[in-house]
């Protein structure tokens, strides 16, 4: 569904993405770990259109993404979760949702969609007349995930949801995504910090260092094998337990 | 005395918040400056003039023609000036807008000046001059009819930036373009849009202007002056809080004339604006 092939993307005169390869099949969910710095959300923000790769191919159903502007790619079909809290703060939760099915296709069925993030997420019904910048953090990342179902995307993309949230919202939060994934098949990219948490959630992961990625398999291998846990996560692993 | 002061103070406050809306508009949702939003408010003016004498057109009855005309303009505007600054970095932007616009304020008055010549003109309805007694107050018959049509074009522009998708995509790229691009909303067609709308909302305060007072080529710059007054009175790029801002300038100003005379009427605002820049940068109404 999503293919990356031999990326290189640039900051200036700074290589940040050294040829980056991988792939993401329909119905999977995949992570990218790695310490900070890696190049995994400069990863994501490639696929999204934000960056421009200088060399390489970016690949979804078919259709190459490089020469598309960021709400060409949206209307393909890939929806994005970003890492800060990017709520609109002055606009409701129901403004929220509402813009989410922005797009003519989601636009048409957005009463059931809301419906659905709705039981999803009752917390986000019961405000939904409250300005979004009044909510916590957890709820606001709760309203960014509904918001980018909202769109009905083929491809959910998302960036460090976890960050600065306590690990019970954290549990809660990591719980909805396998709801999303299990009752509609959603695929979904996820990068994250908590290395344990989403390598419990994916089917497979890559593993990213200092732009490249250096390692791939199976989530569950990752999990059991302790060699590489000591030498990607070593520490990681130990503030999640 | 006093009940007119406030009257008076009141009318010109909220003709001032129909000279700033587009201008705020403008910078709420592109972070520009435009300095020609003076010219365009003239511009307005003189079309406005033109509908009248020519056609005959009411100068009421001619905004809605005013509004389609300058909202055209302002899509070209956005075009050849706005979107080639895109070019540059996001910090370099701010700059080069203002000075981009200021080329285009001599660009702009002196294509008035030869259109309409350099004479001051004003319109002269049926009604110019009538004054209508509210409980002992003299009120113009034109001021009454500035402020109806102020209070309805701010209200359709609220209920255009709450209620429909267009302007809810107006309202998100002013908040976090990058989010709202994200959700397949087009950054550079919103733009335009407000763009459009800023100068169509300059072109109708320029009727209000050529009601109440004159116009002539070079008087651009004096309605820039209220509107960033206006503009650090209510916090920059915000919409919402114009309106109140400009009842604030108005009735201080009057309240200025009031005390000192009516040469010191210009002073009063020139000098709340340094003093609000340097006390509450964040604007008089901001939270």
């Amino acid at each position: 569904m999503l293919e990356i092939k031999d990326v290189d993307v640039y900051y200036g005169d700074l290589r940040a993405l050294t040829e980056v390869s991988l792939t993401v099949n329909k119905g999977e969910i995949v992570t990218l770990i790695g310490s900070n710095g890696a190049g995994k959300s400069t990863t994501l923000r490639t696929i999204c259109g934000f960056l421009r790769p200088a060399s390489g191919v970016v690949r979804f159903s078919g259709q190459s993404l490089v020469t598309h502007a960021v709400h060409r790619i949206a209307e393909m079909g890939i929806s994005m979760v970003t890492e800060e809290k990017r709520v609109f703060r002055d606009m409701t939760v129901f403004e929220n949702l509402r813009l989410g099915a922005f797009m003519g296709k989601a636009r048409k069925r957005k009463d059931e969609t809301l419906d659905w993030v709705y039981k999803m997420s009752p917390v986000l019904q019961e405000r939904s007349r409250q300005k979004a910048g009044t909510l916590s953090g957890g709820e606001q990342q709760m309203l960014l995930v509904g918001r980018a179902l909202m769109s009905q995307p083929e491809l959910l993309l998302l960036d460090e949801i976890s960050f600065g949230l306590s690990p019970l919202l954290v549990k809660n939060l990591f719980k909805t995504i396998k709801e999303i994934h299990m009752s509609t098949g959603m695929t979904i990219l996820l990068v994250e910090q908590n290395v344990h948490m989403a390598l419990e959630l994916a089917d497979r992961a890559y593993v990213m260092e200092s732009g490249a990625v250096v390692a791939e398999g199976q989530a569950a291998d990752f999990l059991s094998s302790k060699q590489i846990k000591d030498a990607y996560f070593g520490v990681t692993t130990e503030e999640c337990r | 005395m006093i009940a007119q002061i406030i009257m008076y103070g009141v009318i010109i406050g909220i003709f001032y918040a129909l000279v700033a809306v587009g201008l705020s508009l403008l910078f709420g949702v592109m972070k520009y400056m435009n300095i020609a939003h003076g010219s365009f408010v003239v511009i307005g003016g003189y079309i406005s003039f033109w509908l009248f004498n020519l056609l005959g057109i009411d100068p009421f009855l001619s905004i809605p023609f005013v509004l389609v005309i300058m909202f055209v303009i302002g899509l070209i505007v956005y075009g050849l000036v706005f979107s080639p600054l895109k070019r540059f970095a996001e910090g370099q932007r701010l700059g080069n807008s203002m000075l981009i616009t200021f080329g285009l304020i001599l660009v702009l008055d002196n294509l008035v000046a030869f259109l309409w010549t350099s004479d001051v003109k004003t319109i002269t309805a049926p009604y110019s001059g009538q004054v209508i007694q509210l409980l002992g107050i003299r009120v113009p018959f034109t001021s009454l009819g500035v402020i109806g049509v102020t209070f309805a074009i701010i209200g359709i522009l609220h209920l255009f930036l709450s209620r429909t998708y267009i302007g809810q995509s107006i309202k998100a790229t002013a908040q976090d373009w990058e989010a709202a691009s994200l959700l397949g909303i087009n950054i550079n067609r919103t733009y335009l849009i407000a763009c459009g709308i800023s100068v169509a909302l300059a072109g109708a305060a320029g009727t209000a202007v050529v009601l109440m007072y004159s116009i002539s080529p070079y008087s651009g710059l004096e309605w820039m002056l209220i509107s960033m007054i206006v503009l650090v009175f209510a916090g920059l790029g915000k919409i919402r809080e114009v309106f109140l801002a400009g009842l604030a300038l108005g009735l201080l100003e009057q309240l200025g004339v009031f005390l000192l005379g009516g040469h010191y009427r210009a002073v009063v605002g020139l000098v709340l604006f340094v003093l609000i820049l340097i006390l509450r940068p964040q604007g008089l109404f901001a939270k």
